[in-house]
């Protein structure tokens, strides 16, 4: 394989920078397990890239990218069987306190996008516009995921309390 | 019952909690160059010799030369094999691809393997032997062994479903490397085997003077691979539609073409209608090689309808091919229904080929010229309902890159990418033409969110 983008340490001093973010981003998307290799496949990926040199905005790309390396694992077969044995271990493994613990299970039934952008919303406090900018939406698209996800999670924390 | 913004970041925060240590800079650096084995993130410089357009759903792929595989070199032929087909047709595709290219790319001389042998012992261990590359970040190697001419580096050994194999590396006294992998030899072996792997000449790849091993397949040194790239959309419904691709690369390989050659290359199969199509994580990144007549490697999602795309990728003959391909440029040739035409102030005038709701291309004149340029849409968007939300085309007029699309004003949750800054736009009705000419000269220009665009090879 080439590894002409690789090589440049240009894109090192840019990933040192937002790592900690983008490890976090994936956390929550893909969950905590899973994070690390999201983050490693999804930015060697990135920089392999012939157009890579020419990003103007890395971080950006890169969260898009991230998002969409999501979205593909959760269409993946394989992966939602990975995913749903990550989700048992875990549940056996973990046994968190009651509120963190569906806290988890809630978030993991949004959709990639709608984790990104209430990460984005509740965790970096951005901007409805600087969120719709860095995932490449229109603001009217983040509102409307916004308002999906919140009724998603305003469900499965209501059937977490009737149980 | 409410949920508040506190809830919220609550709930983000135990998430976020749990969040493991970053990747480090140096540990992606090492997810590259310690595979050593094809991969789907490599370069190619395009050299674009055949563009043909689908229609009506059927896709092709295939050479434009005919000639037969040649020999990777003359101290690397292989014992057994076959000349495969160098021509690749699928049956047929997912209605949710919409169009194609295919383009004939040049071989990456770069690439880790460029060339390739695999060689197989009496008792079934095989090696598997690839011209190294420089890297300025080398993998640390736990095992190491001088030898006269080199050194012998290697780690391992590494488990998948396939069995465990050990990557390794041979740098050679006067700067060149072999890189590869081995399976079947026990550890305290493979000194000894890696020792007698001798570098590649000119295009030709590695070989292994080892009396014990017989070549049994290898790759042609610098050949032009041929890659189709399939666009397509998925998405939930209800949430947004994502430009899906799949990309399929065909080379021509001598040798029995046997996954179980490549070593330790699977870590799963899938079965889809009735055939077996592998799944390679190298360097932790899916690819699929369907086990046939041919090498195909694919890049693709892994959705169920990538997969059957890849199962029905069959091998043809040229006659086959030709007829196919001629088939096709008719239909296109003929098919150029104009759908809609659009005339921006500046005189640019971008005529719509296909249905206003299902544009295939794009053609543009200038200054009132009659020139029109065909291009195909570069990447489009669509609804759940398979409604167009967005489609972007580049287009070369002489020497003049374009890029021209439309944005449709629909209530839905698609993803429309914004128009490009500085573009001139006209609206029809319910849609937004744009057009924008880049600078004379730019090989590569960033839209709206920074993602480049290519100028397209002729």
């Amino acid at each position: 394989m080439s590894v002409r983008a690789v090589d440049a340490t240009a894109w090192e001093a840019m990933y040192r920078q937002h790592a900690a973010n983008l490890t976090r981003l994936a956390t929550v998307l893909v969950g905590p397990h899973a994070a690390h290799d999201l983050v490693a496949d999804t930015v060697l990926r990135c920089v392999a890239r012939e157009g890579w040199p020419d990003v103007a905005n890395p971080a950006g790309y890169l969260t898009r990218a991230l998002v969409h390396a999501a979205s593909t694992a959760e269409r993946s077969e394989a992966a939602r069987r990975r995913r749903e044995l990550r989700v048992a271990l875990w549940s056996r493994a973990d046994a968190p306190a009651t509120d963190q613990r569906s806290g988890v299970d809630a978030l993991a039934v949004l959709s990639p996008t709608q984790a990104a952008i209430v990460f984005l919303l509740y965790w970096e406090d951005v901007t409805i516009a600087e969120a719709a900018r860095r995932l490449g939406v229109s603001q009217g698209t983040v509102r409307k995921q916004l308002d999906r996800a919140k009724r998603r999670l305003r469900k499965v924390l209501s059937d977490d309390d009737h149980r | 019952m409410m949920i508040t913004d506190d809830r919220i970041r609550e709930l983000v925060r135990a998430r976020v909690n749990q969040s493991p240590n970053p990747p480090t800079a140096a540990e992606i650096s090492r997810r590259a160059v310690a595979t050593p084995l094809r991969s789907p993130i490599r370069s190619v410089a395009v050299a674009a010799v055949v563009t043909a357009v689908v229609a009506g759903g059927l896709v092709l792929l295939g050479r434009r030369d005919g000639g037969g595989a040649e020999q990777p070199g003359a101290a690397a032929t292989p014992a057994s094999g076959v000349e495969v087909g160098a021509y690749v047709l699928p049956t047929g595709l997912p209605d949710r691809f919409r169009m194609l290219a295919v383009h004939e790319h040049a071989g990456d001389p770069g690439r880790i393997d460029a060339a390739h042998s695999v060689y197989e012992s009496a008792g079934g261990a095989r090696i598997e032997l690839v011209t190294g590359d420089r890297y300025e970040q080398r993998p640390a190697w736990p095992d190491s062994h001088p030898f006269a001419g080199g050194v012998a580096n290697w780690s391992g050994p590494k488990r998948s479903p396939a069995g465990e194999w050990t990557d390794f590396e041979v740098e050679f006294d006067d700067g060149r490397l072999a890189a590869g992998s081995i399976r079947g030899v026990d550890a305290a072996s493979i000194a000894g085997v890696l020792a007698n792997v001798r570098p590649g000449v000119d295009e030709s790849p590695p070989t292994l003077a080892d009396p014990g091993f017989t070549l049994v397949a290898s790759g042609e040194a610098g050949a032009d691979d041929i890659v189709a790239e399939w666009s397509g959309y998925w998405g939930e419904p209800g949430g947004n539609l994502v430009a899906d691709s799949l990309k399929v690369t065909v080379r021509r390989f001598r040798g029995p073409v046997d996954p179980d050659l490549r070593v330790g290359v699977w870590n799963d199969t899938a079965e889809v209608d009735g055939r077996t199509i592998y799944e390679a994580m190298l360097g932790r990144l899916p690819t699929w090689y369907l086990a046939a007549d041919v090498e195909v490697e694919v890049e693709a999602t892994g959705t169920i309808d990538s997969l059957r795309a890849i199962a029905g990728l069959r091998v043809v003959d040229e006659t086959e091919f030709a007829s196919a391909v001629s088939g096709i440029e008719a239909a296109a040739d003929l098919a150029p229904v104009i759908g809609e035409s659009v005339t921006f102030e500046s005189g640019v005038v971008a005529w719509y080929i296909g249905a206003v709701d299902d544009p295939r291309g794009v053609c543009l004149t200038i200054d009132e010229t009659r020139r029109c340029d065909l291009a195909l849409i570069s990447s489009s968007g669509y609804t759940e309902a398979g409604e167009i939300v967005f489609s972007d085309t580049q287009l070369l007029l002489g020497d003049r890159w374009f890029t021209t699309g439309l944005r449709f004003d629909r209530d839905g949750e698609s993803f429309s990418p914004p128009i490009p800054t500085g573009a001139e736009t006209t609206v029809l009705g319910d849609r937004t033409y744009y057009v924008i000419e880049h600078p004379a000269g730019a090989v590569t220009v960033n839209d709206s969110f920074g993602t480049p665009w290519m100028r397209p090879a002729r």
